[in-house]
C-alpha cells in the first residue's frame, strides 16, 4: 500500500511537471529569453506615447477614493473584473481606478478583457472610464508588448490629482517591472521624476507597479521579484524622496509591510475563479486608509 | 519502480567510486588557504564596477572548517561573511553543514543587509550539492527609532547550489559549472538564480590561480527573462 502511494506521488509530480511545461499559457522559452521588447525599449516607446497624450492632472475633491485591483488573469471568464469595474463606476467618491498588472493570463485575451468591462482601452481620462493600467509579466510574454501597447499605449507614466482651485494633492507614478527589472533607463527615469516632483510638495506620492519588492510570508514562495541590487536602489530612492506607498500585485496574496518610511502593499489577486478574490479601496485624504474588499460581498 | 530506483542508486555509486579512485590525494583535513581576487562586474542598477575579494579557509580539525570572506565593492558596498562548516567524511565524498552569517553594508543606498543561513551539502569529486534556508534582515542606517520606520525581514528563503566538475578534485586543473542562488558574497532571492563557470589551475604545490564568470539574469520566473548582470573574477590562492 505504501509503495502504491509512493508511486502515485511520483507519477503526480511527473504529471504536474509535464503539464506545466506543456501548458500553452506559459511561455517556457521566455524563462531563458523573454520574447517582448526589453524594458528600456518599452520605456522609450512609453515616454513617446506619454508626450503625445500630455500631462494628466485629475481634478478631484480633497478626500477621494481609489479602487485598486490586480492580477485578473482574464482567460475564458471575466466575472470578477466586470464586477470590479461596476463597483468602481457606482462609487461617486472614486474618480479613477488602478489595475496593477497581469490583466490577462496569456495570449489573445486583451480584447476580451477590455470588451468585458466596457471601458475605454486607450487614453487615460474619460469620465468613469478612467482606469490606469500597469503591464504585468503575463501581459508581456509571448511577445505581447505590441498588443498591450495598442490597447493601453504606455507602461511608464505619471499623473497627479488636484483640487478644483488647482491645489496639488497626490502624485502617482507607474513603473514597468514586467520582466523583474526597471532596466537601466527605467531606474534613472524613476530617480529623475522623483527628484523633479519632490520639490512640488505633493501631499502623498504613490508608486505603483506589478512586481512586489518584499515578501515576508513564505518568502517568494511562488513569485519572483527584483534582484537584491535593484531592491536596495529602489528602496533607497523611495525613502529619499518621501514616497508614501508602493502598491504592487504579482504575488496573488496580500501583504502590508513598512521598510524605511515607505509602506509596501501587495494586493490580492482578483482572478476568476479564485475563492478569495479581493480588491483594495484606498481613501486618500490627509491620511491614507486601506480597505480590502472581497469581490463576492 | 523499485528496480529503477536501485538502478539509479547503483549507477550513482559506480560514478562516485570512479571519482574516489581518481582522488589519490584526498585527506580528511583540507589545507588552510588564503585567496585574493579582483572582479569586474556589471549590472543594470549599478553599471560597471570592480570588486576586491579576500578569502580564507581555516580547517579547525577534521570535523570543522571556518571560512572568512571579505569583499570591497567600488560602488561603496562592503561585504563580510563567516561560515562555520561541521563536516563528516564519508567513504565516498563528504557531508557538510554550513552555518553562515553574511553582512552587507550597502553604503551607497544607506542600507544594511544581514543574512543568516543554514544548509546541508554533499560533495564528491565530480559534484557538489547544497540546499538550505536563509533569513534576511534589512534596515536603513538612518532609521529613526522614534517613528514608524521599520526594518524588513524575510524569514524563510530557499537556498540551493549545484556544481558539477569535469575532473576529479585531485587534478591540477578543473572546470565546473554551477547553478545557485547564492555565492560567497551574495544571497539572492529564491527565484533569482546565478549561473557560474568556474575554472582553476594549480601552478605548484602552494599556488593556485582561478578564473570565474557569473551571469545573473532577471525575470526568469516572470517567464520573461532578460540579462541583468555579470561578473568576471580572476585571482590566486595560496595553500599552506
Amino acid at each position: 500500500m505504501k509503495n502504491i502511494k509512493y508511486q502515485l506521488s511520483i507519477i503526480n509530480l511527473l504529471l504536474l511537471l509535464a503539464i506545466t511545461a506543456c501548458n500553452p499559457n506559459y511561455d517556457m522559452p521566455g524563462m531563458f529569453n523573454g520574447s517582448s521588447e526589453r524594458a528600456d525599449k518599452r520605456l522609450a516607446e512609453s515616454l513617446d506615447y506619454d508626450k503625445k497624450v500630455g500631462e494628466i492632472h485629475l481634478t478631484v475633491p480633497e478626500d477621494y477614493t481609489v479602487y485598486v485591483c490586480t492580477d485578473t488573469h482574464v482567460d475564458s471568464t471575466t466575472h470578477n473584473w466586470e464586477k470590479f469595474v461596476k463597483l468602481y463606476k457606482a462609487d461617486g467618491a472614486c474618480p479613477f481606478a488602478l489595475h496593477l498588472g497581469d490583466l490577462i493570463n496569456a495570449k489573445g485575451n486583451f480584447g476580451r478583457f477590455f470588451n468585458a468591462a466596457k471601458v475605454a482601452p486607450a487614453g487615460y481620462v474619460s469620465g468613469k472610464d478612467t482606469i490606469f493600467y500597469v503591464v504585468g509579466n503575463h501581459d508581456l510574454y509571448f511577445n505581447q508588448w505590441p498588443e498591450y501597447k495598442s490597447f493601453v499605449g504606455t507602461s511608464t507614466y505619471w499623473f497627479d490629482t488636484r483640487t478644483a482651485d488647482g491645489t496639488l494633492l497626490d502624485l502617482y507614478i507607474c513603473l514597468d517591472s514586467g520582466e523583474g527589472t526597471l532596466g537601466v533607463d527605467g531606474l534613472k527615469w524613476l530617480s529623475d521624476i522623483l527628484q523633479e516632483k519632490a520639490e512640488k510638495k505633493y501631499r502623498h506620492i504613490i508608486v505603483f507597479t506589478h512586481t512586489h519588492m518584499f515578501k515576508q510570508d513564505d518568502s517568494q514562495g511562488h513569485t519572483s521579484n527584483y534582484s537584491m541590487e535593484e531592491t536596495y536602489e529602489i528602496a533607497s530612492l523611495l525613502t529619499k524622496y518621501g514616497v508614501a506607498e508602493y502598491w504592487s500585485g504579482h504575488d496573488h496574496s496580500r501583504e502590508i509591510t513598512t521598510y524605511g518610511k515607505v509602506k509596501y502593499i501587495v494586493v490580492d489577486a482578483l482572478e476568476d475563479p479564485v475563492e478569495e478574490a479581493f480588491f483594495m479601496k484606498v481613501r486618500m485624504g490627509k491620511n491614507i486608509e486601506h480597505e480590502f474588499v472581497d469581490i463576492k460581498d | 519502480m523499485k528496480k529503477v530506483g536501485l538502478l539509479i542508486v547503483g549507477l550513482g555509486m559506480v560514478v562516485m567510486s570512479y571519482g574516489a579512485q581518481q582522488d589519490t590525494t584526498r585527506t580528511d583535513i583540507r589545507r588552510s588557504t588564503i585567496s585574493g581576487a579582483i572582479e569586474y562586474s556589471y549590472n543594470k542598477s549599478w553599471g560597471h564596477f570592480a570588486n576586491a575579494d579576500v578569502q580564507a579557509l581555516l580547517p579547525v580539525n577534521r570535523y570543522v572548517e571556518l571560512n572568512v570572506n571579505f569583499q570591497a565593492c567600488f560602488k561603496n558596498v562592503y561585504t563580510v561573511g563567516v561560515v562555520v562548516r561541521p563536516k563528516v567524511v564519508l567513504p565516498y565524498g563528504e557531508l557538510f553543514f554550513d552555518t553562515e552569517v553574511l553582512y552587507k553594508a550597502v553604503m551607497r543606498a544607506n542600507q544594511m543587509d544581514l543574512v543568516t543561513a543554514l544548509s546541508l551539502g554533499y560533495r564528491f569529486d565530480y559534484a557538489s550539492v547544497q540546499i538550505g534556508s536563509y533569513a534576511r534582515f534589512m534596515s536603513f542606517y538612518s532609521r529613526n527609532w522614534h517613528s514608524d520606520e521599520a526594518y524588513q525581514c524575510e524569514p524563510f528563503n530557499l537556498l540551493y547550489r549545484i556544481e558539477v566538475y569535469c575532473r576529479p578534485q585531485s587534478c591540477n586543473w578543473n572546470v565546473g559549472v554551477a547553478f545557485a542562488n547564492f555565492d560567497d558574497f551574495q544571497f539572492e532571492r529564491m527565484w533569482q538564480p546565478l549561473f557560474a563557470l568556474n575554472g582553476r589551475y594549480d601552478i605548484d604545490e602552494h599556488w593556485r590561480v582561478h578564473l570565474d564568470a557569473t551571469c545573473k539574469p532577471t525575470g526568469m520566473f516572470h517567464l520573461n527573462a532578460a540579462f541583468y548582470g555579470a561578473t568576471v573574477k580572476a585571482g590566486f590562492t595560496y595553500r599552506f
